[in-house]
């Protein structure tokens, strides 16, 4: 036995009166394991700049008060903190501990169990406090962007904030594909957004199958499990954190869109058709925009050919995104302050926190604000037999979400881009919505409620309210039998109530429009209101509750000094309850909450539709969902001599699918590892490596898809939506009788390794992973009545690499620099597809992959250029440029598609630099991403031709023979025609690489240790983050993470954490 | 000792967990989830709206409706081109409702079917599972008919044994593949599935979305003039007008209002009989589609359908509605089309006096009182280019006008070619044209094999 205990000598024990003066001190530092001594240790005194290196014979002499803390760092040894005697003649004798018994001691915490390091055959990362706490935010989650190899945060969508987070790939196609999220030894179902960071103490990310295996039918996707801070055995300690963050305003200009003197000639051009005779001629008062109203006055003969271009010219020269940019966006602000108090003896200890987050967010009238408290205890009774630990967490998340967001004109086409929020002196403006300008003037004559949208004015007329808040109790009884055996019972209690809550006051564009359409004007001009006037408030409330419960049995026994078993087994069962109720108040007072009844049943023909009958919507609406499970699970690990371990777990899960029989509702699932650490073998001896440890693993995990059944199953509705108002129910499933449940099976090869003392460490993981079973949509033929249907029907194959290296490349006295390089490699394909679908379906990515190709692929039809001629987009025909369109199309197979690659990088990770100097620390994380690929947008002319607008790619367009060798840009048709948007859109010219190279974030720091005023520590820092691309592939000013919807802007973070 | 209890205590509290476990995973994942097998979530599945669409198609490519430059302009795609005949109807969009609503329709039909199936041994409301039975054969005939009408050839040409129709499927099974039935089979299953459901339907229907016994006899009145079966035809019209002949009158209707026709499923119109209506897309809805002026025109002075039906919309005039008292263009069953079936099939029998009463029977409802003076007719021919008139009149932009191009051009009457002119281009369609059969949607040809029409 090698193992060693620390000894810390610390002499001097005498009380010195005269500690104010300045001493010396001396002191030798020694390994643990050899006795030799240490040269170039760091030797630190808190607070102070002071840093000293032992000499070769590891001596070390320091000036100082005395009963100063001290800091040991040496690398491939644990750091040592010890506090300094006040007699400067009593020499310090340190023994620092080597870094491989160190790692020994971290123990990797699955949410059943925790196993030290060197008996784990999985794959797993691991990040503490300190790192997620580098990044500054509100959301747990995004503190693990960029820190985890093979983590990837996928942003594709509708919003810059919604993003989806996968672990080494995707393995699933219908079905979530979330990771699971563990907080406290329990899955997670609330809203990670009530999980204050600063709370967290540390991540662990299961990876392969003997990690996450013990999560069963729900580790398909990997899980994260959370740990949250705790009390601890010393002096009380508090800590605190407060930081302000700066954002900048998002760039509007971003997404290109048809300037205002190209859309107001287009609306010319289809003046001129008679475009608008539909809507001039309705009976519906359809909007006109204001230039196609200055156009009407002039083919009416009211305003003279030069007055029409004069008032065309003056809107043509606003773009309403400057105002959309001043005064419904602005730079945010966030401000975050947590303090938290822990201490505790041996037989008790307890924790306690407070945190405040307040966003304002960058559209204006948005903001948020977070109030958490947690509090855990932990109490040893019968002789340290029984061990009691409760914890309590709170979050109360409030919301204000005011800011109208996109504005639209008639439905949902994009306002158009010459409105103006506020006039040149600073007025707020009218902007049409939904009705002619007349009709909104005609109906202020008939003495309803005025008919104008005001956007600015209207924001806070309509109050949206959102919010939650989470109780969550959490109690474990924990009984030891004896030195190998114990009895755990824990149980769950979460509770989440969310409300969404809008008052629209009778101020409001909302009330007044519903108000008003429900109006009945009688010959006579008396008006009936079948609204009534007043407020209308609409409110959802959700209530979720969960309960959680497991029985454990832990053994853990050594023998003979080589022999360790350490094994669980135990049973889970889950109860979460789900319930939303809506429903809609008028006539509603604020000041006395009061509402007035409303005839809901009776259908009222619409003021602005006449003819139209509709009944006053009641917002009426509940749902009640239920999921169970019932699971059984064990793990055992068996290690010989601490270099021989084999592992072996299995789990069985049951829920309560719909309509499925009873011995279908449960999957087995299993998963076998071993671990070989050759380093510790006799006989490896390396001067260079100093830890060697090879794993390797293999098993299932699964994946749950709710959602189907074996039997038909319909959905009801309550038929106030139906014209005949009678109750109904859809199809929603046609029946599967052969649904089984999706599993993961992933085989992982991992190594982790020690050079130079440690100096370089890293991990290497090797890994297959294939979905078997996966459920997909199958496209069915429309005539049998279904368009698709859900079934197992995939199987996916993938591979990859994650590889994570610590170096530390510069120790000296004063300067440390460390680089962290995180890598990963991923490539799937979808290895069987039950269906074929149609080309479309591929390029729009409808859903369903291509068999042989990665889940989320980008396609696209042949370009053959621009026609000299006519500017018309070309595909090829039997190899031969061609705008048959019809033909073209139909002439493309799935066979002949266009492959570029995936639309996920598969080559992705992050180089992390820390620069220390001193007290000063700067760190910089640089992202990169390769390997795959986008579509940029450009012009859809069926949207130009139906005056929806368009891209700005307008401009660009063919407009000239010659101009087919600067543009790739069609020119405009002059009919509607499908194929030819979709021929150009879908084509190969608009195909992008996606590699590019990001600064993510700077951290720049400053540490001090102090005992004045009994701070402890103190740390100011400024954070930096979405600075901006060093380098793409692409040439278009496009950010590829980003592709359709503006980047997060540029934002500044400083703050200060306080220990004392 | 304590060892003892202990271990007690766990095994107790392991059981407690396994012993509820039945009940425990038996609990509905989400409350408004239904696996139908009861007759009223049969009921629930019928009463989805749905049920009573027909496919749009046909009535743009007729004759009732026409759209100027400006209005073609702001049609959708779909739209513009079964209104200009084009041979590419689809333009490669996947989703055509004309073929997947009448599908839908038959698939929810074959659930109830099938279900029905499973449980009429034990089911005791033998009632309440006849009118179910019935309702879905109505149902599903209904949907067979709609969709033979658009992308199957006109029946009646006697050549039915070798031209396609459209797939016949019959079990919810949707692993089962089916081809085209022939056009005989075709039709010979929707008059058989209606036979039997007017066996089956005890009375009439408590909701005019609901079909009923009348609804079924109606439909087939319909379904067998299509066939030019004019003996059938006129026999199912008689036995619906002999139980109910009720007809609006327009002299107590207000035709100033915005939709002065009531609407049958939240007021009373006893003239309908079933509640049904055209897909409601571009075409229906909009305000640039006018009404063919010949047919305007053809209304006389006294006669209140004008102002019922139509408004003034600049030159010409557009659809205020008709029957569903609402936006969406009725194509249900009523009472005049069961009057003007059996006048037509009166003349063509040579019954041309009993079938100029009955016409003026369905008039005298429609002019202002005292400016109505009832038609004669002086022979045969001028009976049946009356009712014909008066069908036209009466039944404009129901649905049904492109069956009745097809039958006419088909059995030599007066043939009609259709004709638009657009953006300065003049597109026709002459008689028996290829082109009065819509091709099938690409995903029904590519994915369940069917074949194409050709045009």
């Amino acid at each position: 036995m090698k193992n060693s205990l620390i000894i810390i000598l610390l002499v001097g024990l005498f009380q010195s009166a005269i500690a104010q003066k300045t001493m010396v001190f001396n002191g030798t530092v020694k390994s643990a394991t050899t006795k030799l001594p240490l040269n170039e240790v760091n030797v630190a005194i808190a607070g102070s700049q002071q840093v000293i290196v032992t000499d070769n014979s590891g001596r070390f002499s320091i000036s100082s008060l005395g009963n100063e803390w001290l800091t040991f760092t040496h690398f491939g040894y644990k750091s040592l903190t010890v506090r300094l005697g006040t007699d400067p003649n009593m020499p310090m004798q340190i023994e620092m501990v080597e870094t491989e018994q160190q790692l020994q001691e971290v123990v990797v915490n699955s949410g059943y169990q925790q196993i030290p390091k060197h008996r784990v055959t999985g794959s797993y990362s691991q990040l503490n406090n300190q790192l997620l706490t580098r990044k500054v935010s509100s959301n747990i989650l995004q503190s693990l962007e960029d820190m985890v190899p093979g983590l990837a945060f996928n942003r594709s969508g509708s919003s810059v904030d919604r993003y989806s987070i996968s672990i080494r790939g995707t393995a699933t196609i219908n079905s979530s594909n979330n990771p699971l999220i563990v907080i406290d030894n329990f899955p997670y179902d609330g809203d990670i957004t009530s999980i204050n960071p600063n709370d967290v103490e540390t991540i662990t990310i299961l990876k392969d199958a003997s990690a996450a295996s013990i999560w069963g039918a729900r580790a398909g996707n990997g899980v994260i499990v959370i740990t949250t801070k705790k009390g601890m055995n010393g002096e009380p300690i508090v800590s605190t954190t407060a930081n302000y963050t700066i954002g900048e305003r998002p760039n509007l200009f971003y997404n290109s869109r048809m300037n205002s003197g190209d859309y107001i000639d287009v609306e010319k051009m289809l003046f001129g058709k008679g475009y608008y005779n539909a809507a001039i001629s309705s009976i519906n008062n359809q909007p006109l925009t204001p230039a196609v109203e200055l156009m009407l006055a002039h083919k009416n003969g009211k305003i003279s050919e030069s007055e029409m271009n004069q008032g065309l010219d003056a809107l043509k020269k606003i773009d309403l995104r400057n105002d959309l940019s001043s005064y419904l966006n602005r730079n945010n602000v966030s401000q975050q302050y947590a303090v938290n108090l822990k201490g505790g003896s041996i037989s008790n200890n307890y924790f306690l926190s407070f945190g405040y987050d307040g966003e304002l967010a960058n559209l204006v009238g948005n903001e948020n604000k977070r109030i958490t408290l947690n509090a855990a205890t932990n109490y040893l009774f019968f002789k340290n037999k029984l061990e009691l630990s409760n914890s309590f967490n709170y979050s109360n998340n409030n919301g204000q979400l005011n800011n109208p967001g996109n504005l639209y004109f008639s439905g949902a086409t994009e306002l158009y881009p010459y409105a103006r929020l506020v006039d040149d002196h600073g007025n707020t403006q009218n902007v049409i919505k939904n009705y002619r300008a007349s009709f909104v003037e005609s109906a202020t004559q008939k003495k309803l409620l005025s008919w104008n949208y005001n956007p600015l004015d209207n924001i806070g007329l309509s109050d949206r309210n959102t919010g939650q808040q989470e109780y969550r109790f959490n109690t474990g009884l924990k009984y030891k039998w004896n030195q190998d055996l114990n009895f755990e019972l824990r149980y769950q209690f979460n509770r989440n109530d969310t409300h969404d809550y809008t008052l629209n006051s009778e101020k409001s564009y909302y009330a007044r429009n519903l108000i008003n359409n429900f109006t009945q004007v009688a010959a006579d001009g008396k008006l009936t209101y079948n609204v009534p006037i007043g407020g209308i408030y609409e409110k959802t409330m959700g209530k979720l509750e969960g309960h959680y419960a497991r029985a454990q049995l832990n053994y853990n026994k050594t023998w003979n000094d080589i022999n360790n078993i350490t094994g669980i087994i135990g049973t889970e069962i889950k109860d979460l309850t789900t319930i939303t109720n809506s429903y809609n108040l008028y006539g509603y007072d604020s000041e006395h909450a009061t509402s007035r009844d409303v005839d809901y049943l009776t259908p009222f023909e619409q003021l602005a539709y006449p003819g139209l009958l509709v009944s006053v919507p009641s917002g009426v609406s509940s749902t009640e969902l239920s999921e169970r499970y019932l699971s059984y699970f064990t793990n055992i690990v068996y290690s010989y001599k601490n270099r021989y371990t084999f592992s072996g777990s299995a789990r069985l899960d049951q829920s309560n699918l719909f309509g499925v029989d009873y011995n279908q509702k449960g999957v087995p699932l299993y998963s076998l590892g071993a671990a070989w650490n050759i380093s510790s073998e006799p006989f490896f001896k390396s001067k260079v490596v100093n830890h060697l440890n090879l794993r390797s693993s293999f098993g299932y995990n699964g994946n749950v898809n709710r959602s189907l059944s074996a039997y038909t199953t319909a959905r009801y509705s309550n038929g106030s939506t139906s014209a005949s108002l009678l109750p109904f129910a859809v199809v929603e499933n046609p029946p599967n009788p052969s649904l089984r449940w999706e599993r993961v099976k992933i085989i992982n090869l991992g190594v982790d390794f020690g050079l130079f003392s440690s100096r370089i460490n890293g991990t290497i993981d090797i890994y297959r992973k294939n979905g078997i079973d996966l459920i997909g949509a199958i496209p069915f033929d429309p005539t049998t009545g279904i368009k698709t249907f859900n079934g197992n029907t995939a199987n996916t194959k993938g591979h990859g690499i994650d590889l994570s290296i610590n170096s530390n490349n510069i120790v000296s006295a004063s300067f440390i620099w460390n680089t962290n390089l995180l890598m990963a490699f991923n490539r799937e394909k979808v290895s069987y597809y039950g269906a074929n679908a149609t080309v479309d379906s591929y390029l729009q990515f409808a859903g369903i992959p291509k068999t042989g190709f990665p889940i989320f692929s980008v396609y696209s039809y042949d370009w053959a250029g621009l026609d000299p001629l006519t500017g018309d987009p070309r595909g090829y025909l039997d190899g031969v440029p061609s705008k048959d369109y019809a033909k073209v199309i139909s002439g493309i197979t799935p066979e002949n598609l266009i492959f570029h690659g995936s639309l996920r990088p598969d080559f992705f990770g992050t180089i992390r630099n820390s620069f220390t100097f001193k007290n000063f620390t700067l760190s910089a994380n640089i992202s990169y991403k390769f390997g795959h690929y986008f579509r940029r947008q450009s012009i859809r002319y069926n949207n130009v031709l139906t005056a929806k607008g368009g891209h700005g790619d307008y401009s660009l367009r063919w407009q000239k023979a010659g101009d087919e060798l600067i543009t790739s840009v069609p020119s405009m048709p002059t009919a509607l025609n499908n194929s030819r948007d979709n021929l150009y859109l879908y084509s190969s010219v608009l195909v992008e690489k996606g590699d590019h190279i990001r600064l993510a974030d700077v951290r720049f720091s400053y540490a001090v240790k102090k005992t004045l005023l009994g701070v402890k520590n103190l740390e100011l820092y400024a954070y930096a983050s979405n600075l901006g691309i060093i380098w793409k592939a692409t040439k278009f000013a496009i950010d590829p993470e980003y592709f359709n919807i503006a980047p997060l802007g540029k934002s500044i973070a400083m703050g200060l954490k306080l220990n004392f | 000792m304590i060892k003892k209890y202990t271990q007690l205590l766990i095994g107790i509290c392991l059981l407690s967990l396994f012993a509820c476990q039945k009940d425990f995973l038996d609990k509905k994942p989400n409350k408004a989830l239904l696996i139908p097998q009861k007759l009223a979530d049969f009921q629930a599945l019928l009463d989805n709206i749905t049920m009573n669409r027909v496919p749009d198609l046909q009535h743009i490519a007729a004759d009732d409706c026409f759209v100027d430059d400006g209005g073609f302009s702001s049609l959708d795609i779909i739209s513009q081109n079964a209104y200009i005949w084009s041979q590419d109807t689809y333009q490669n969009i996947p989703i055509i409702s004309g073929w997947n609503t009448p599908y839908s329709q038959v698939f929810y039909c074959n659930i109830v079917l099938d279900g029905l199936e499973k449980i009429k041994d034990t089911e005791t409301d033998k009632v309440g599972m006849g009118q179910i039975h019935a309702s879905a054969l109505f149902y599903r005939a209904f949907a067979f008919f709609n969709l033979l009408q658009v992308f199957a050839a006109p029946y009646g040409g006697g050549n039915e044994n070798s031209l396609l129709g459209v797939p016949i499927r019959l079990s919810a099974d949707v692993n089962e593949v089916v081809p085209r039935s022939n056009l005989k089979e075709s039709y010979d299953l929707v008059v058989k599935d209606l036979e039997r459901s007017i066996e089956l339907f005890s009375t009439g229907g408590s909701a005019k979305s609901r079909p009923s016994k009348a609804a079924a006899q109606a439909l087939l009145a319909r379904v067998y003039l299509a066939m030019s079966n004019y003996k059938m035809s006129k026999q199912y019209a008689s036995i619906v007008l002999a139980s109910n002949e009720k007809l609006l009158d327009y002299n107590l209707l207000d035709s100033t209002s915005t939709r002065p026709l009531p609407n049958p499923l939240l007021a009373v119109n006893d003239e309908v009989i079933f509640y049904a209506t055209i897909l409601d897309l571009t075409f229906t809805g909009s305000s640039v589609v006018c009404i063919d002026s010949s047919l305007t025109a053809s209304y006389g002075n006294g006669d209140l359908r004008k102002p019922m039906f139509f408004r003034k919309n600049g030159k010409y005039w557009s659809m205020k509605g008709n029957y569903s008292g609402a936006r969406q263009y009725f194509n249900g069953l009523a009472t005049d089309e069961m009057i003007l079936i059996q006048a037509e099939c009166l003349a063509r029998e040579g019954a041309v006096e009993e079938a100029m009463a009955n016409l003026n029977k369905l008039l005298v409802k429609r002019w202002k009182k005292n400016q109505f003076v009832p038609l004669t007719a002086i022979n045969q021919k001028d009976a049946l280019s009356k009712i014909l008139a008066e069908r036209r009149k009466e039944l404009v932009c129901r649905g049904l006008r492109w069956s009745d191009l097809r039958r006419f051009n088909l059995i030599n009457e007066d043939k009609i070619t259709m004709k638009r002119n657009i953006l300065n281009k003049e597109y026709q369609l002459l008689p028996n044209d290829k082109r009065y059969v819509f091709a099938i949607p690409n995903d029904a040809v590519i994915l369940g094999g069917l074949i194409q029409n050709e045009r």
